[in-house]
């Protein structure tokens, strides 16, 4: 996986020193030491694997970074222009690269990023079971209640959403499930094959927006159940309103650091006023990227 | 025995002149596939986006000396080594050109690698006429001189 897009210097150290299941992000930055996400905490990289000394870190250079968005494009920045302007590009195994730069403009819309000076790259891993245990929480006789999972960002929703995903579909109520895979990290779809075990009832579109994903997604896939990654702007919230309209169930992530950062939220003040969401995950880094923190009811009551 | 001999010197004077001219129609031949794999290129990126490797991977061609420049430029990329032309029939500002264009190629967005594949393609074009008029012109004439050479030294010889 990294093999393709990584200087052979760098990847020898990674697979020498460290254990990949660990390794949640790699970040580089213009001039500044490589940092990297190692079982939730944070080390220098260094020619000896992880360091805590500053010294002794290899530091990302503008060469090392450009390198690696062309590879990551195949050689080729033309193929993948849309994702530069989306701010991250999603490779076919589910690795995505978040680019910082300098963005190019045009009549106020995103034309392309140039100068790249940061990547944030991002490293799946299924971890089968994770969510097992509050799987009775969320269904029951067969049906899934309207999910809502919570935490701040690498807290382990991707990876949760994925077996939450994986864990409905093979359970085999029979429910028909639909993912909308808006950047492509839950199912790492390549040429329409998923490479992520999402489940054998599971049909997902990938890079759709929401309301284009939960209006034709219904109406042609028929779903039970939608499962959805980052709610973030009222346009998602309406879709999910209008899928909750059609008799449809939810499950959905949000950035949030707990249930109090929920409600402080404009966004989902109606959510909660209407009880759209049957129940709330909690999750955090507390013992690792998707600690369970808590479930609870639409009355925020705590179940878990 | 002596006839024997003037065939074969006949035969190895008239070989020279025959491969020195067909130094320039292999030239041609290898300007005029790679216009093609240009040409190939351009509908690739324009309409499909693919991406470098992809077409590398699936375009074929019988000219073993494109053939061998693509073998090339494809172990230089994936190797992260500077592009670098091995080709004989190229002199060095030749090479130059497909240094510069291979070293470019992929390196940009969709609307400038458009840009930058349509002036190659011009380039190529205008190069590709020169090496039609240069095979007609030199490779033609070497062919001949060969033959005429033979003819001198056997007579000499004779």
């Amino acid at each position: 996986m990294l093999e393709n897009i990584l200087p052979t210097s760098i990847y020898e150290i990674l697979e020498k020193h460290l254990n990949y299941s660990k390794i949640y992000e790699l970040r580089l930055r213009l001039d500044k030491p490589i940092v990297v996400n190692y079982s939730s905490k944070f080390y220098y990289l260094s020619l000896e694997g992880l360091t805590n000394l500053e010294e002794n870190a290899i530091i990302g250079t503008k060469h090392l970074i450009d390198s690696i968005v062309l590879k990551a494009s195949n050689y080729s920045i033309y193929s993948i222009n849309e994702d530069i302007k989306r701010g991250y590009i999603t490779l076919n195994n589910g690795i995505r690269i978040g680019l910082a730069g300098e963005v190019v403009s045009e009549n106020e819309l995103v034309k392309t990023i140039k100068d790249f000076n940061g990547l944030n790259i991002r490293i799946p891993h299924e971890i089968k079971n994770c969510s097992l245990n509050i799987l009775n929480y969320i269904v029951d006789n067969g049906q899934v209640f309207n999910t809502l999972i919570i935490s701040s960002p690498c807290g382990g929703k991707t990876t949760f959403i994925r077996d939450i995903c994986y864990q409905i579909s093979n359970k085999n109520y029979p429910l028909n499930l639909l993912l909308l895979d808006e950047r492509n990290e839950i199912s790492a779809t390549y040429k329409g094959k998923n490479t992520m075990n999402i489940g054998k009832f599971t049909d997902v579109i990938v890079y759709g927006n929401k309301k284009l994903g939960f209006e034709n997604g219904i109406r042609s896939m028929s779903p039970n159940v939608i499962i959805t990654d980052e709610i973030a702007n009222k346009e998602d919230v309406d879709a999910i309103n209008y899928a909750v309209n059609c008799g449809v169930s939810i499950v959905a992530t949000t950035h949030a650091k707990d249930l109090e950062d929920i409600k402080a939220k404009k966004l989902f003040a109606d959510v909660l006023y209407k009880k759209i969401f049957k129940r709330y995950i909690v999750l955090s880094q507390k013992n690792g990227a998707g600690t369970i923190e808590g479930v609870f009811d639409e009355n925020l009551i705590r179940l878990l | 025995m002596k006839l024997l001999i003037l065939g074969l010197i006949f035969a190895s004077i008239s070989f020279i002149g025959y491969k020195f001219g067909d130094t320039y129609k292999e030239k041609e031949a290898f300007y005029k596939e790679f216009l093609s794999f240009l040409l190939y290129l351009k509908s690739q990126i324009n309409f499909l986006k693919t991406d470098i490797l992809e077409i590398l991977n699936t375009y074929q061609t019988k000219n073993k000396n494109l053939n061998n420049l693509l073998l090339n430029y494809r172990y230089d990329i994936l190797n992260d080594k500077n592009i670098d032309i091995e080709l004989n029939i190229l002199k060095e500002d030749e090479k130059n050109d497909f240094i510069n264009f291979f070293s470019t190629l992929g390196k940009s967005d969709l609307f400038t690698q458009n840009e930058f594949l349509e002036n190659n393609i011009q380039f190529f074009s205008d190069k590709l006429e020169e090496k039609k008029s240069l095979n007609l012109r030199y490779g033609v004439m070497y062919k001949k001189l060969g033959i005429l050479f033979a003819f001198f030294v056997c007579i000499v010889l004779i």
